[in-house]
């Protein structure tokens, strides 16, 4: 660091000016916007724009039996106020996050409601919609109060606050954010180890061969690399079907009977996965073994050496670097895919980001959205961190 | 086709407000739900007709098998849009979660 710091204080000013487009740009249309969704997953803010006397009379309810008269009445003449605007529909969806149907009944509760006041709220409410009967409406309308939540980032891990505000695991036919986090980590290994085995005997072959056999073969990667992911799954989805050119391959040969389940299932996910992702393990794993050149193999054998211990101890650590930077590549790219398992996947192989899609584009929770994104953006740095500690210690170590 | 029970959608044109042209928009809804128009729909492209005069003027051949001939309506529930906005994410993540044991 120390010795970098003098190379720094001489880059001229009109090189930071020449950056700055792109500084601009990348906060404008990347930075920012990430920072905001990612707040979402901790903020509250629907229910107190359009309730806000209602949320503070709600905060001082003790939460048994149902709240004061004086918090109903500031809840109706609130609704009233809110009639036909658009908090009220934020408000209306953020609350059905709370408790399904908790929507209906306040755009109901709203169009019902005669526009005098009264003096026994609770009945009024209770005459619309048999829910304002039920305090844990009130309790769920207390919790959504704002402005600041942990709801989101509970639920993402499968977490919730019961009544009392303890802490406790949702009903199992709920849970799936742990399972999904866990299935999108382990189809990104999958995938990594797979692009791995297949990716590195081709760099292999490509950085050794004679430059007018490699640059063909080379085309060959990179054109499937320069093609849409959505053209390239799709064409599995010809390829994998049960009469599909795979299936009708096999059978053809003699190789099965019944046609194999290639697709909507794992198997069609891991296979499209790899498949598009390859050309990142072949890349960096081809740059580095450019650079190694035949010669240190050839003085390990001449040394003694079999072609394998050679291998081994000798061509293995120096393409390391190459191996890494794949890996991560890939490992990294395939933890965010969404079109893929979308469209080769069953409903058991989704992965995170589809629930992320789920809630920012289906039902608008962005809170859910944002909490999602927290979830893998934290699980993603901390194991970058862990590869970086290895990578390092690996250094010093050599 | 088996129409008890079956589950039938209607969709809508739709006119933004403050669409700058709205009445050659309301010009063409009312063309496109005339009888005689909608009743050419069906043989193209099997979907019923939403005008019930249009659904009646429908090419016998493939009137039986229209959502909306009245034998079929009769058994079929309409999409209830309100249930699946209320309940979509729960039985989503239940759906979810039965689907991944």
């Amino acid at each position: 660091m120390r010795q970098a710091a003098p190379a720094r204080s001489r880059t001229p000013l009109s090189a930071w000016l020449l950056v700055l487009p792109l500084f601009l740009f990348s906060a404008a249309i990347l930075v920012v916007p990430i920072a905001l969704m990612l707040a979402r997953s901790v903020q509250d803010p629907e229910l107190s724009l359009g309730f806000p006397r209602t949320v503070v009379a709600l905060s001082h309810w003790d939460g048994q039996g149902l709240p004061p008269a004086a918090a109903m009445n500031a809840f109706i003449t609130e609704l009233q106020a809110a009639r036909g605007t658009q908090e009220l529909s934020f408000a209306a969806n953020r609350l059905n996050a709370e408790i399904p149907g908790f929507r209906s009944t306040l755009l109901r509760t709203a169009r019902a409601l005669p526009p005098a006041s009264t003096d026994d709220p609770a009945s009024l409410l209770a005459g619309i919609d048999g829910r304002w009967r039920d305090p844990a409406t009130w309790a769920a309308m207390r919790r959504a109060g704002g402005p600041l939540t942990d709801a989101f980032l509970l639920a993402a891990l499968d977490l919730r606050r019961d009544e009392a505000g303890a802490i406790g695991r949702v009903p199992e036919e709920r849970a799936v954010f742990v399972g999904v986090l866990l299935r999108t980590l382990g189809i990104a290994a999958s995938v990594s180890v797979i692009c791995l085995l297949l990716g590195y005997p081709l760099a292999y072959v490509l950085a050794t061969l004679p430059a007018k056999f490699a640059n063909p073969l080379l085309m060959l990667v990179l054109i499937p690399f320069w093609t849409s992911v959505l053209v390239r799954t799709t064409a599995w989805v010809v390829l994998l079907q049960r009469d599909g050119m795979v299936n009708t391959m096999l059978r053809g040969v003699g190789l099965i009977d019944a046609p194999l389940t290639l697709i909507y299932n794992r198997t069609g996910v891991v296979i499209a996965m790899v498949h598009v992702l390859l050309p990142l393990m072949v890349l960096p794993l081809y740059s580095v073994m450019k650079g190694i050149g035949p010669a240190s193999m050839r003085a390990a054998m001449s040394l003694g050496a079999r072609p394998l211990e050679a291998f081994i101890r000798v061509y293995l650590p120096q393409s390391a670097a190459g191996i890494g930077a794949g890996c991560l590549l890939v490992f990294i790219s395939a933890l965010g895919y969404y079109v893929t398992p979308e469209l080769v996947g069953g409903g058991g192989d989704q992965m995170i980001s589809y629930f992320i899609a789920f809630y920012t584009n289906r039902t608008t929770n962005w809170g859910m959205a944002g909490a999602l994104s927290l979830i893998l953006l934290v699980a993603t740095s901390l194991l970058y961190l862990a590869y970086a500690g290895v990578l390092r210690r690996s250094r010093s170590a050599a | 086709m088996v129409w008890a029970g079956s589950i039938y959608a209607v969709d809508f044109w739709t006119i933004l407000r403050g669409s700058p042209n709205r009445e050659s928009a309301t010009r063409f809804i009312q063309f496109a739900t005339r009888p005689e128009n909608q009743s050419r729909f069906p043989s193209l492209a099997f979907q019923g007709a939403t005008n019930v005069e249009a659904a009646r003027q429908a090419d016998p051949a493939v009137a039986a098998s229209l959502p909306t001939q009245p034998e079929n309506m009769s058994v079929a529930m309409p999409l209830d849009v309100e249930f699946w906005v209320d309940n979509i994410e729960e039985l989503t993540q239940r759906f979810n979660a039965w689907a991944a044991r």
